[in-house]
């Protein structure tokens, strides 16, 4: 019956367990290490008019690429670069169709049952943009105030969190896109607009007349840990990315990566540095 | 819809059955497709033409067979009571999956009002729950009233979503719609693939479609003609309104809505009509959801009265209504709702979805293909005969595509459902052995049906139930067992009456709590082991230890043992003399320029004295001073000690004037030692030196537990209090480093 057909048939799938490979053995053999990095994402990873990939994420994988080469004995590993989406990185690495990815995946929990997780790369913090002679300094300072937060997004739902926690009633704005939160702000029709530090720094950097016209404040109301994704299960390969990743910060080479991507930025922020410091694992 | 005296012509049947099917079922698909791209609307093409099969053949099939039951009746004429059986059980089942999928469709559109009701996944599971047991306990009063709402409240969809078909068009862009095409890069294959549960979901309940043949004048050849063309009108509104809003709003913004169609109109007008359109959403929701609780009891009682079901399910309060079997499915419910529990609510509603696909094909598989056996017994003309066997085929193989399409997690679920109807009809089935043996089709004997489920629950149980929501520390009967230094303080030692006590101690205590709640340890399964240096790694490397507690994070290590998140920053501090010179302090805290000579006058030439640097001889901390000294603007002179009680000493009598070692060892000797309240740590951490809990490699599971319930602790205001027990206050780079440390969901 073909009830009993579907019955036998599911169980036989399913009892085949899932075969885990080495991914150094892999790319000792073929002689490649394939890379994942996503589009318009800069600085952290998009494709340059030459259709390269580039960026700090990208430039930290080529780091870690040649590390393995060394470690492999193999110099003349070749580089393949797999052009991935936001939506289907994570399943991407999932299947090993990329060995590394290079992006701006943020480290969470959740993911950690799929993929696993290099040190973090970079911290992004969201923060709240106001203008320069605003007197609020801090999130809890906002009470009675108007907040702007893109709808939908995951920054809206944890400034509603933050605000609950500090038990303060700021009114929350939520708009569609980046612009209309710059332009209440500046016709001052909210008090302040929440995002995360990286594009709000972006966003005023890109309007070099109106540099002064904003401020960001100090603190950061949620944090976003970047990493580099790599398969579940390869405490090996893991261990082999990790170890270029805490020599570029242990000798503070990052700071030269980062000068050269996310330098218009301004200086590291104080979590990023301390992230750095605090990754610098010795051998 | 309630049938007229009146007959009914073909066009008008055709618009009831369109409006019968069109529900609930839509609301939450634009989402879902979003994440795959608009090039998921390929999808619609073959469910389209896979459904219309399907309506058709279940409308020949109802010509043949009029019995109670539907489809279960068609499975019966071919294979006999168990297939009647089997096909109602899993029909009931996807109808308990399908109200919990509903449920979740309303919370999504009331989150639009209440963003607390889908902020977690555990307020979107008891949010669901909520609504579940709200809907059942409105039906206590009987059938009278809740049938009929939901009748009216399925308009608040049908118009929004047809009126979108429509008028959307003028707000369509064809870039925002062309980014959202094909943003993963699949094959197109792929792609028409992607979205064939969701799709499907959509059209559920086709097989009712066919309840109006005496409605019109020709029923043998109006009926099937209207379900399938029906179900095409039904087709083209989802096609256009899932297509047009794909080029109103972008991808990634449809991609992460609870609420989609009320997204479109707040882009398209203002928020307030997307509101609008949120509570008419919500309310279609309920009002479906109130009416299905009550089929779902109904459709019990009916099985309880034929001895298909136990008792229970037919005991009815004084309305009318059947409150046992109604509480005891509200139950289910809930049991399916927190197995399904996800990081997000799109997710959640994806995993039921895709469950509820699973279990109600089957059924289609099952019943549609008895229509050969029906064909034949009602001796129907060979053109006919070749006509509804060659949709039949169609309707049979996209629902085997379906099935697949559902992916790996729903046809295990499904397997699982129909592995346990056969236990549960091994024992119903002799209530209906009358001697007679069955006429066509297939008889399967009840125990060797019985035999193969019992294996197959075995084989597949072991993947799959209970799935818990998130990785395990240890298998549920397991021991866990911790190992621990006991003279390593302040981490972990022993105790007077010889119990392991400690910051890490405490910390490991903490974890293991919330793994009691999670995997239901109890203490005797938990057991604490002394380890030493030569020892702890081998123990983790043959499982004799599971959690090494507190361990220094270094490369080396890693070769051997996996951590967790840090538990504890480390690294080699410097301590001073509370009346210590300030040029002292700014030279110790002050990082080396990266470039620039050193002026005189600069703040670390007025400490002209050399400086006597103490350090414990021996301990790598002597080699990271050794280093560091050169680089310091200071001069030093290094004077080794025996141990860190002579160390400590040496500063408090000026013997010394820096202490060099181990951040947690100085923080402990001055929390603890009044004759050290005068000295004080420099906040500059010399070294990069993390604590953290080990685990043996490949436990990535063990890991993932452990780093979540590390990150959960860090986040708790208990937590500030041990730390200050055993550190004293943190300092400003302590928070920030637990800050990082810990994960997010």
């Amino acid at each position: 019956m073909i009830a009993r057909l579907l019955l036998l048939a599911a169980a036989a799938a399913f009892a085949l367990p899932a075969a885990a490979q080495a991914t150094l053995e892999k790319i000792r053999k073929t002689g490649v290490i394939t890379l994942g990095y996503i589009e318009g994402a800069a600085p952290f990873s998009y494709a340059d008019t030459n259709g390269e990939p580039q960026g700090y994420s990208v430039e930290l994988c080529r780091t870690v690429a040649e590390a393995i080469a060394a470690q492999l004995g193999r110099p003349q590993l070749k580089t393949s670069w797999v052009k991935l989406t936001v939506q289907n990185r994570i399943e991407a690495v999932q299947k090993r169709r990329v060995d590394l990815e290079c992006s701006t995946t943020t480290w969470t929990l959740a993911r950690q049952s799929q993929v696993d997780f290099s040190l973090m790369t970079f911290v992004d913090g969201a923060s709240v943009l106001t203008k320069a002679d605003e007197p609020a300094r801090r999130l809890a300072d906002f009470g009675g105030k108007r907040i702007a937060v893109m709808r939908g997004t995951t920054t809206e739902r944890v400034l509603r969190q933050a605000l609950g926690q500090n038990m303060t009633a700021a009114e929350v704005v939520t708009i569609n896109a980046r612009e209309e939160g710059l332009a209440l702000l500046r016709e001052g029709k909210v008090d302040g607009f929440a995002s995360d530090r990286t594009a709000l720094i972006g966003a005023v950097v890109m309007r070099r007349a109106e540099g002064d016209l904003f401020r960001l404040l100090d603190e950061d109301f949620s944090i976003e840990q970047y990493a580099l994704m790599l398969p579940r299960g390869d405490a090996d390969f893991r261990l082999a990315v990790n170890r270029p990743l805490a020599r570029l910060y242990r000798t503070r080479e990052i700071e030269r990566i980062y000068a050269r991507w996310l330098g218009p930025l301004g200086p590291p922020s104080m979590l990023l540095s301390a992230t750095y410091f605090i990754q610098g694992l010795s051998e | 819809m309630a049938t007229t005296a009146k007959k009914m012509s073909m066009m008008q049947l055709t618009l009831v059955v369109a409006v019968n099917m069109m529900g609930s079922g839509i609301i939450m698909l634009p989402t879902n497709m979003a994440k795959v791209g608009a090039i998921s609307l390929l999808s619609w093409i073959v469910t389209a033409l896979g459904s219309m099969a399907i309506a058709y053949g279940f409308a020949q099939a109802g010509l043949f067979n009029q019995r109670r039951g539907g489809m279960a009746a068609y499975a019966e004429d071919a294979y006999g009571k168990d297939g009647y059986f089997l096909t109602f059980l899993l029909y009931f089942v996807s109808l308990a999956i399908g109200n919990v999928a509903i449920a979740i469709s309303a919370v999504g559109y009331l989150a639009g009002f209440f963003p607390g009701m889908a902020a977690t996944p555990i307020a979107t599971c008891l949010s669901v729950i909520g609504l579940i047991w709200l809907t059942t306990l409105a039906n206590f009063g009987g059938p009278s009233v809740t049938g009929k709402i939901g009748a009216v409240t399925v308009w608040g969809v049908i118009v929004p979503v047809a009126g979108l078909s429509l008028i959307g068009w003028f707000w369509f862009k064809g870039d925002v719609f062309s980014h959202a095409w094909n943003p993963q890069g699949m094959p197109l294959l792929e792609g028409m693939g992607s979205s064939i549960a969701l799709t499907l979901w959509a059209f559920l309940g086709m097989e009712s479609a066919a309840q109006n043949s005496d409605a019109v004048e020709n029923p043998k050849r109006d009926v099937p003609l209207a379900c399938m063309l029906g179900t095409l009108g039904a087709a083209v509104v989802y096609v256009l309104s899932t297509t047009v809003i794909q080029g109103i709003v972008p991808n990634e913004e449809l991609a992460k809505s609870t609420g989609p169609f009320a997204l479109a109109y707040a882009k398209m007008f203002n928020p307030t009509i997307g509101s609008i359109i949120m509570a008419l959403a919500v309310a279609a929701c309920l009002g479906s959801l109130l009416g299905w609780q009550f089929t779902i009891a109904q459709t019990a009682k009916t099985a309880a009265a034929d001895r298909f079901f136990p008792a229970i399910f037919s005991k009815e309060n004084r309305l009318g209504a059947p409150i046992a079997g109604m509480v005891i499915m509200a139950v289910v419910q809930t049991l399916m709702a927190f197995s399904t529990i996800s990081p997000s609510l799109s997710e959640q509603f994806s995993a039921l979805v895709n469950l509820a696909v699973v279990t109600n094909v089957i059924p289609y598989i099952i019943s549609l293909s008895a229509l050969v056996v029906m064909m034949k017994k009602a001796e129907v003309p060979a053109r006919t005969y070749k006509l509804n066997v060659t949709v039949m085929v169609v309707a049979v193989l996209y629902s085997t595509y379906a099935i697949y399409a559902s992916g790996k997690d729903a046809v295990l679920g499904g397997t699982i459902v129909l592995a346990l109807t056969y236990i549960l009809y091994g024992f119903i089935a002799p209530r209906f052995m009358t001697g007679a043996t069955a006429e066509a089709g297939l008889r399967v004997p009840a125990r060797a049906a019985q035999a193969a489920a019992v294996l197959a629950v075995l084989v597949c149980g072991a993947a799959l139930m209970p799935r818990p929501a998130h990785a395990q520390i240890v298998e549920p009967g397991g021991k866990l067992t911790i190992g621990y230094h006991a003279d390593a303080r302040p981490f972990s030692f022993d105790n007077e009456s010889g119990k392991p006590t400690g910051y890490a101690i405490e910390l490991c205590q903490k974890v293991v709590e919330i793994a009691k709640a999670e995997v239901g340890l109890s203490d005797e399964q938990v057991s604490w082991v002394r380890v030493t240096t030569e020892n702890r790694l081998a123990l983790l490397r043959e499982g004799k230890v599971k959690l090494l507690c507190g361990e220094p994070v270094t490369l080396a290590t890693r070769k051997q043992v996996s951590f967790s998140i840090p538990i504890f920053q480390g690294g080699v501090g410097a301590l001073v003399r509370a009346d210590a010179p300030a040029g002292l302090t700014k030279a110790l805290t002050e990082r080396p320029g990266t470039s620039g000579p050193l002026w005189r006058g600069t703040p670390t030439e007025q400490v002209l004295q050399t400086q006597t640097i103490a350090v414990v001889s021996g301990t790598p901390t002597e080699k990271v001073v050794a280093e560091r000294l050169a680089k310091l603007q200071l001069a030093s002179k290094l004077a080794p000690v025996k141990d860190y009680a002579q160390g400590l000493q040496a500063v408090v009598d000026r013997k010394a004037n820096v202490f060099f070692a181990d951040r947690s060892i100085l923080l402990d000797a001055v929390k603890r030692n009044p004759s050290f309240a005068d000295l004080k740590l420099v906040d500059r951490r010399f070294s990069v030196a993390p604590v953290a809990i080990a685990l043996a490699r490949g436990n990535e599971d063990a890991r993932l537990a452990v780093d979540r319930a590390l990150s959960r602790i860090y986040a708790t205001e208990g937590f500030r209090g041990a730390y200050t027990k055993w550190f004293g206050e943190p300092d400003a780079d302590t928070v920030t480093f637990f800050r990082l440390s810990a994960l997010p969901e």
